[in-house]
């Protein structure tokens, strides 16, 4: 099937739904404007809640795309809605100390705090009520209290949550207001067609080239299967930070983009897991309530709750064996508390394509944020046990264990010398940055406004853009950026710059 | 008959050796029925068979090292030692000098927790007994999970 756009959009989940819903007003104007999607349309039922069938569906990879030491993994989701399927909803705006890093003169507060605020306006984002707060999360509240840290509540976008605690596999419910629930059926309502289980290959200065492949799962895409070409006068790439970055260099495009794919930044996080001597309520209700950013400005990382499925749990545990067996006998009395470091951008970590355009991931983690993931398990484990746990896993502990009696030696006991990366897999789900926004394009692929360098067709329109790590949970800060690209392609279209049959 | 492609990743030789290496990680599941055992095996299969060829040959040779490194040292295969002494020869290997060992008992680990904590039964063992709808419920009532 071939088939003429004005403007298509590549990936469907924060960046690329938000400019199709932001665009979709131009469909009445005579725009022809389409989002491809790798993934499947998830019919409601599908969100089953079990760990290896969620993994396999949503997920690239299972989500666990490995870095090429494979001491990294990071999560990516597909389908209609990106990975806005299989985040927890977390909506914090980016703060002033992020823009200052990022020094780009356009972004300011004053052009991204309304931005981010109607869009937490339309995805229905609130604190949760003191009764919908468990004790997973209430523990680790207590627990930073106790210790003199501020501790914050999420503002998070969910509608009619039931507590199934299953956010991170899809919500069984619909809850979460993603934009496979808000920005992507308000897009088609206003006329933009949305085409699922497509894989764009490449794309080239007149249009894309595509393929619908039919999938296991999922609603039938709106297009006969094949490979297809698709004109159009603007592509929108917004197929999140990994495949954006790789689909871009598998495109050898016409321009000269050294820094394609560079600058990658990804919150590297571990998972800590605190045992009680009793049953708490930790898996029923909303799994991330609270977070704790005192140490993001000085020691450049944040801690938040969490509560993680069995399987997962598991492999985020160093060791194994009887104590291992112990601490997973009874998830009931397990505490978690996810670290997440803000890494520098450097030019080292990048992302390139292989031979049939996946991304291969090139990173090393730096002194820094090793560093970091060390002071952090810290902190964590203080935490832990301010809030009453007996025993805490910390992988970079000399042992398997840390027990309350020690809990005044945790500075001694946690120790850079026994985080040994591989040991475990460190995590990322926060991919970011490789087009980054800039002037120079020495060192960066984009305009403030997503444009790339030397392209007058081409935009990216999602955390790709990031010049770096955002600090914090970064989807509204994504669907802000993608806002900035729709405004000014809405302007083009407005001037008529877009119109007219063809490509370019 | 099977057609080729059906054919598990793993021979029956190796897939004896990683329950052996199951029950060091797992100990529950040392002496397990085929109930246990057999899941376990076919999601590890499952998990392999999309993977490329490369990386399954990988696995096949993180297996034969392991069996086999014990030899020059013991005169003994790794499943011949006794459990204890397994125990220590992973963890040397979990901690080993080179990120390359150290991630391929991590790979190893994550596909036998994979095979073994998405198992239904083993769920209800350790109270991981979500509800899809009534997590709020259960929640304002202050109800603890329980497996019954």
């Amino acid at each position: 099937m071939d088939a003429e756009f004005d403007i298509l959009i590549i990936g469907s989940g924060a960046g690329g739904g938000t400019v199709a819903s932001a665009l979709a007003p131009l469909c009445a104007e005579g725009a022809r404007i389409a989002v491809l999607e790798w993934g499947p349309h998830f019919n409601d039922d599908e969100f089953t809640g079990r760990e290896l069938e969620m993994a396999e569906k949503l997920f690239f990879d299972s989500g666990a795309i490995g870095n090429r030491d494979q001491t990294l993994n990071v999560a990516c989701a597909r389908g209609y809605g990106g990975s806005t399927l299989a985040y927890t909803g977390t909506s914090i705006e980016i703060p002033q100390r992020s823009l200052e890093r990022w020094a780009v003169p356009a972004l300011t507060l004053d052009d991204l705090a309304p931005r981010m605020q109607r869009y937490k306006q339309q995805n229905n984002v609130h604190e949760l009520p003191d009764e919908d707060i468990n004790e997973n999360n209430q523990l680790f509240a207590d627990g930073c209290r106790a210790l003199g840290y501020a501790v914050k509540r999420f503002p998070v976008n969910i509608k009619g949550c039931k507590g199934s605690g299953m956010c991170n596999m899809g919500c069984p419910n619909q809850a979460k207001q993603g934009t496979n629930r808000v920005q992507l059926p308000a897009a088609e309502a206003g006329g933009v067609q949305v085409i699922t289980n497509c894989r764009v290959h490449r794309i080239t200065p007149q249009g894309v080239e595509a393929e619908v492949t039919p999938q296991p799962h999922g609603r039938p895409s709106a297009w006969p299967s094949g490979r297809c070409r698709l004109g159009a006068r603007i592509v929108v790439v917004a197929a999140g930070a990994m495949h954006s970055s790789a689909l871009l260099a598998h495109s050898r495009l016409p321009v000269d983009l050294p820094a394609l794919g560079r600058y990658f930044t990804c919150h590297p996080a571990l998972t800590l897991v605190a045992q009680h001597d009793r049953p708490i309520i930790n898996y029923y209700g909303f799994p991330k309530t609270y977070y704790c950013d005192d140490f993001e400005e000085q020691d450049e990382f944040i801690l938040e709750t969490c509560m993680y499925f069995p399987f997962t749990t598991a492999k985020s545990l160093a060791g194994f064996g009887a104590p291992h067996s112990a601490l997973m006998a009874d998830f009931r009395r397990l505490q978690m508390i996810l670290v997440l470091v803000s890494d520098g951008a450097e030019a080292e970590n990048r992302i390139t394509a292989d031979s049939e355009g996946n991304p291969v991931l090139h990173y090393a983690f730096s002194e820094r944020t090793l560093d970091a993931l060390v002071a952090s398990q810290r902190i964590a484990a203080k935490i832990f046990f301010a809030g009453g746990a007996a025993r805490v896993h910390a992988p970079a502990a000399d042992r398997f264990l840390i027990d309350q009696a020690d809990r005044h030696r945790i500075d001694a006991l946690i120790d850079r010398r026994h985080l040994k990366l591989g040991k475990i897999s460190i995590q990322s789900a926060h991919p970011m940055g490789g087009c980054r926004i800039g002037a120079d394009r020495t060192d960066s692929v984009t305009d403030d406004r997503g444009k790339v360098h030397g392209l007058d067709w081409l935009y990216v329109a999602d955390g790709s853009l990031f010049p770096g790590s955002s600090g914090v949970n970064p989807y509204v800060t994504i669907m802000a950026l993608a806002d900035r690209v729709a405004e000014s392609l809405r302007e083009r279209w407005r001037r008529g710059e877009l119109r007219g049959q063809g490509s370019p | 008959m099977d057609s080729p492609e059906r054919q598990p990743v793993l021979g029956s030789g190796q897939q004896r050796f990683l329950l052996c290496l199951a029950a060091r990680i797992v100990p529950e599941s040392a002496g397990a029925p085929p109930q246990v055992t057999d899941p376990l095996l076919a999601t590890v299969d499952e998990e392999l068979r999309p993977r490329p060829r490369l990386q399954q040959l990988e696995f096949k040779l993180l297996l034969f090292a392991i069996r086999w490194m014990t030899v020059p040292f013991t005169l003994h295969r790794f499943e011949r030692l006794p459990g204890e002494r397994q125990d220590r020869w992973l963890s040397f290997l979990e901690n080993a000098p080179l990120t390359l060992l150290r991630v391929g008992i991590w790979g190893l680990k994550t596909l036998v927790f994979l095979g073994y904590y998405t198992q239904d039964g083993v769920l209800r063992r350790i109270v991981y007994v979500p509800s899809k709808e009534e997590g709020n419920v259960l929640l304002h009532r202050r109800q603890l999970p329980s497996a019954g």
